[in-house]
């Protein structure tokens, strides 16, 4: 499954990612996107970049744009193509049609964020004037590094899995696009008060140690915290995609 | 005997109020081609969705190469080649890329991916317009390479919905060569639907005809031929005077009698028999070269069972 999951996501790449907008036109926005993310920002943030905790886990909407950009193309664009009946007449299993176009939009939208967080580490190194930069390199604590590798994967699992649901179950490409930006505006509100909701049901002794932690900027408890329930999120989402791909419903919806 | 390549047994499916299949019960022998014929909306591409497991049926059996639809229809897809109502072609890739995608997605070892893509490609002529994207080929072109795409993996049964449709003659000729030439050098079975009757009649061993979702007629192009011909008599010759006319029709067993391109038509009444009426013109002076009690062609015959079908149903 994972080879067939495989060859989806590299068909995808090609077809949505380099001839949707165009060769040159993707190159200059993935091109865009790492200068404005990777040099840009950091740049002017200087030193600040890696000493202030969290200011890393700004990068965690990156990923959530980036999957909005190709992910409502997944379904329904082959659906508005009339390309899906083929692919679903053919011998790919729906667990290899779903994960591929999940991993698609997952390793495109994750790999920029490495690339980027990589990128801007190197800007503040060159940006930031102080003596023997290279024995004393500007890094992430840990604690930034893990939100950007592991929240960041998190996240961008979280985004495309919804995503691709909501393109499976979308006429076309625009309709799948409104429907996904008018879930963004809801979606941080939402993340918000879903954090809130866990926090409100931790026992009283939790609360003062997650409280604590953010208090004093050592955010290891809170990262534990999200890390648990995003996962635990990811995996329901992954499951409910797999509930909706029904392949003989499919060319009704 | 062998088994049949697909067979399915009071298959039906329902859209809301409609029942695009009615009660189907077929059989398709392997190696052979099949016509599924039947006006618009008679619920061919229904059937081909069914068989392929992308529709449930609403109640009935399907068996495909063995497989039970229920529990083998990732079998019967991996097994088979499909080219549904629309070409499925990614516009956005090319003809190579297109192929390439489905090689890959059917397992083929790559090198045997790009000596089987070529071998295609340059059965159809466009070899040398590989890297151009689909989108912009001609509908004809799109057309082959569509068909093209079902046989890439070599399967045992392929589903072909309107295959020839916006080919040219020649193209259409030549897809009918090879597949008919597919299907006795590898046993290759054919589902397919049409509405050229005169490709059914060259291409297919059998054809079921279908209106509404129901079969009414199936078997040999010839046996439907001669079962929709009804009590049609087509007499050719010369000396069909208007007297032999009035005398044919005078007769108890002709419901009615007339001249068509020098041509005699007869219509026999309800347990008219042909030899009496032939022994009549006979005896009233006329040479007769050809008596035949068949329609023209599967068109008229299609036209025939369809009409027939239609007033039945009121
Ligand atoms: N997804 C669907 N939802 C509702 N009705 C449908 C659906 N698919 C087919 N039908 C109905 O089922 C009937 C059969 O349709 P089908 O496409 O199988 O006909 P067809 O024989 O392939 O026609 P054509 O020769 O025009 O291709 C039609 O009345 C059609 O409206
Ligand atoms: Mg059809």
């Amino acid at each position: 499954m994972l080879a067939d999951a495989w060859i989806v996501m590299l068909k995808e790449w090609r077809e949505v990612l380099f001839r949707g907008m165009g060769m040159r036109g993707s190159i200059g926005f993935f091109g865009l996107v790492v200068l404005v993310f990777g040099v840009a920002i950091p740049a002017r943030s200087g030193s600040l970049w890696v000493t202030v905790p969290w200011s890393a886990l700004t990068a965690a909407w990156l990923p959530l744009m980036l999957v909005m950009a190709v992910v409502a193309d997944s379904f329904a664009g082959e659906r508005e193509r009339h390309t899906l009946e083929t692919l679903l007449a053919s011998r790919l299993s729906d667990g290899a049609i779903l994960l591929g176009k999940v991993a698609a939009a997952v390793v495109f939208a994750w790999g920029m964020l490495l690339l980027v967080a990589a990128m801007s580490l190197v800007t503040v190194n060159v940006v930031v004037p102080r003596a023997q930069p290279w024995l004393h390199p500007l890094l992430w604590r840990w604690e930034e590094a893990f939100g950007v590798i592991v929240l960041g994967l998190l996240v961008t699992v979280l985004c495309a899995t919804i995503g691709v649901m909501v393109s499976l179950k979308s006429e076309t490409v625009r309709q799948a696009n409104l429907r996904l930006s008018m879930g963004l505006i809801l979606f941080f509100p939402a993340i918000m008060l879903l954090f809130v909701g866990v926090y409100s049901v931790m026992p009283a002794d939790v609360q003062i140690v997650v409280l604590d932690s953010v208090q004093t900027w050592r955010p290891g408890p809170v990262l534990f915290v999200i890390t648990l329930v995003l996962t635990a999120i990811d995996g329901l989402l992954i499951w409910l995609s797999s509930r909706l791909f029904v392949r003989n419903r499919l060319i009704l919806d | 005997m062998p088994s049949p390549a697909i067979r399915t047994d009071g298959l039906t499916r329902d859209f809301a109020s409609i029942r695009a299949v009615d009660g189907l019960t077929l059989e398709v022998a392997e190696g052979t081609v099949f016509g599924f014929l039947g006006p618009n909306g008679s619920g061919k591409t229904t059937t081909i969705r069914l068989l392929l497991g992308l529709l449930a049926p609403t109640s009935g059996d399907i068996e495909v190469l063995g497989h039970d639809i229920r529990t083998g229809a990732p079998a019967i897809r991996a097994a088979s080649g499909a080219l549904m109502e629309h070409s499925g072609l990614y516009e956005r890739l090319s003809a190579w890329e297109n192929l390439e995608f489905f090689a890959r997605v059917w397992r083929i070892p790559k090198g045997e991916r790009e000596a089987r893509i070529k071998e295609l490609l340059e059965s159809i002529g466009l070899w040398d317009r590989r890297g151009e994207l689909v989108g912009t080929w001609s509908r004809g072109m799109k057309q082959k390479l569509a068909v093209l795409r079902t046989l890439l993996h070599r399967p045992r049964l392929v589903f072909l919905d309107e295959p020839t449709a916006g080919l040219d003659p020649i193209a259409a000729a030549a897809l009918r060569e090879d597949l008919l030439r597919l299907v006795a050098e590898e046993g290759l079975t054919v589902f397919l639907t049409t509405h050229n009757l005169a490709e059914a009649e060259r291409l297919c061993s059998q054809v079921g005809v279908v209106r509404r979702g129901r079969l009414i007629a199936h078997g040999h192009p010839d046996e439907i031929r001669v079962a929709a011909a009804g009590n049609r008599l087509e007499i050719a010759g010369r000396g069909f005077t208007p007297s032999l006319l009035d005398g044919l029709r005078s007769r108890q067993d002709v419901a009615g009698a007339v001249v068509v391109n020098g041509r005699l038509c007869v219509e026999l009444a309800t347990g008219g028999t042909t030899p009496p009426v032939v022994a009549f013109v006979v005896g009233a002076g006329a040479d007769i070269e050809e008596v035949r009690r068949a329609a023209d062609s599967l068109e008229d015959a299609f036209l025939n069972i369809v009409g027939e079908a239609e007033r039945d149903a009121g």
